[in-house]
């Protein structure tokens, strides 16, 4: 049992609105073990995200319920939810607007490092080392978020990530707004990342090029259900899903 | 032949810096010229030169454009427009954003094919819903009394492409068409562009940075990179036996599915 990092059992979101009701995301369970990388494809409006936002708390559950390393994160209060955080950390879609554009990233890094008691000289210290272990130079530390580039501004996102050695890193679309060069050198960083057994990854996206390169094993959603599961290979070469195999036809 | 677009030697500034140099290429009639390159490369701005929306800041200040043989470049505003829509059509990334939100797809049709020709909405609407057909809406009622908002990204995209065709244009320039769109649907738009240039013959500059859809769609090449041409000439040929160095680069960051 101590291998299963997160598991998701039966999630259900409802979200209510004036004509009704809507069920962005529909009975979802899954694991994702030590070190493993589990991938989430579908289209947009298929729940991918919803899931993400469920696991990491941003929203609550209608149903169903989310074991970090056992502990249940439906019942956690604030001050437990702060302390899942420590082992559980995003990478968001727009590195950009992840970090507060009035800090310095080094900053914005070593924030939490200063939340869980480091001194100043440490965090100054641990910022440099994470920036380098993430492709940057120790400068990066005393840029904003605007004066550098989107690739550059996703490594110093991941790099606050790994700050507090997370178990699990949750990446939503984590290259999607990068150029493909771009896009292969944060998926090389990732790759580094899981071989070195950095944590497991909950890996979001829409692109099966990527989750092929990037995953163990992949869900596919479709409106709000995982239709399918299994190691990127199987599903794309004998999908069983009409939706499946649609969406393994329209890689270019 | 005497080729329908011809950049020669274009320069473009914005504020005075230059962001493409020295740049040629050439589209002739039911040609596919897709235009490569990462974010601020350039694409872009070539497209707008094309089309004269620079803005204030922005100039074409070494080289022409010719079209069919008159000068672009030169062209005051007034005589300009007149080729914008039924000459040369376009096609943005997202197409909800260039619609206006109060006012319902039909309506906003219409207003572009009047600005161009005297017609009924009527005749408009048939003719609309001729080309929605063929473009997979076939709702075609629902979608020309509906809002953009009412719309999906992938449905008010090829309102977009309909609204382009209404005036059947000779050129349609289209920048990242289907960067907006889910993986499925992008195959679909780019499949239904595709059709459009069989049953049209219209010629294209496609621009983008999704090298796959490249591959499948435009006939010629052109890499960009720090707004400098790397490489030019059929996509075969540029793809697969490129000697420039950036052009591989770019080509091995291309990550393929493999499927056994």
């Amino acid at each position: 049992m101590t291998d299963i990092i997160l598991r998701a059992e039966h999630l259900t979101k409802k979200f209510s609105s004036e004509k009704g009701g809507f069920t962005a995301v529909h009975d979802v369970s899954f694991e994702v073990k030590k070190g493993e990388a589990l991938g989430i494809v579908g289209e947009s409006g298929s729940g991918k995200t919803t899931v993400a936002r469920l696991v990491t708390g941003l929203i609550p559950p209608t149903e169903g319920r989310i074991l970090l390393m056992g502990q249940d994160l439906t019942k956690a209060g604030s001050r437990e939810m702060r302390k899942a955080y420590r082992n559980m950390q995003m990478i968001f879609q727009m590195p950009g607007e992840s970090f507060d554009p009035r800090y310095t990233l080094g900053n914005g890094i070593g924030e939490s490092l200063r939340n869980a008691g480091m001194s100043r000289r440490e965090t100054k210290e641990k910022v440099k080392e994470l920036l380098v272990q993430c492709g940057l130079t120790p400068e990066f530390a005393g840029k904003y978020p605007h004066q550098v580039s989107g690739g550059e501004c996703q490594r110093a996102a991941i790099a606050r990530a790994l700050a507090v050695q997370p178990e699990l890193l949750i990446c939503d679309e984590p290259t999607s707004a990068l150029d493909v060069t771009v896009q292969k050198q944060i998926l090389e960083l990732l790759l580094k990342l899981k071989e070195k057994g950095m944590g497991s990854f909950l890996f979001i996206c829409h692109d099966l090029t990527l989750v092929q390169a990037f995953c163990d094993r992949v869900l596919v959603m479709y409106e709000g259900r995982v239709v399918e599961s299994g190691t990127p290979d199987e599903i794309i070469s004998s999908p069983r899903e009409e939706y499946t195999r649609r969406l393994v036809d329209s890689v270019l | 032949m005497e080729p329908l677009l011809c950049a020669e030697h274009i320069t473009v500034c914005y504020n005075g810096i230059p962001v493409v140099q020295d740049v040629s290429f050439q589209v002739e009639q039911g040609e596919i010229l897709g235009i490569v390159g990462e974010s601020g490369s350039g694409k872009s701005t070539i497209v707008r030169a094309v089309l004269g929306i620079l803005g204030e800041n922005g100039m074409v200040t070494r080289g022409d454009i010719w079209y069919k043989g008159e000068n672009l470049t030169d062209m005051p505003g007034g005589t300009r427009r007149k080729y914008l829509g039924p000459e040369i059509g376009m096609v943005f990334q997202d197409c909800k954003a260039s619609f206006c939100p109060v006012r319902t797809v039909g309506a906003q049709i219409h207003e572009a094919v009047s600005a161009h020709e005297k017609i009924k909405k009527s005749e408009t609407k048939k003719r609309a819903a001729e080309i929605m057909k063929k473009i997979g809406l076939p709702d075609y009622e629902r979608v020309w009394n509906s809002y953009p908002f009412e719309l999906s990204g992938g449905m008010n995209q090829r309102v977009g492409i309909c609204t382009a065709m209404m005036m059947n244009p000779r050129l349609l320039l289209a920048d990242e068409p289907t960067s907006a769109l889910d993986v499925t649907v992008q195959k679909q738009v780019a499949d239904e562009l595709l059709f459009m240039r069989e049953e049209y013959h219209t010629a294209m500059i496609l621009v983008t940075h999704n090298i796959g859809l490249v591959k499948k769609m435009a006939d010629k090449i052109l890499i960009l990179k720090d707004g400098r041409v790397r490489d030019y000439g059929e996509t075969g040929e540029v793809l697969e036996h490129s000697c420039d160095a950036y052009t591989r680069k770019l080509m091995d960051s291309v990550l393929s599915l493999k499927r056994d």
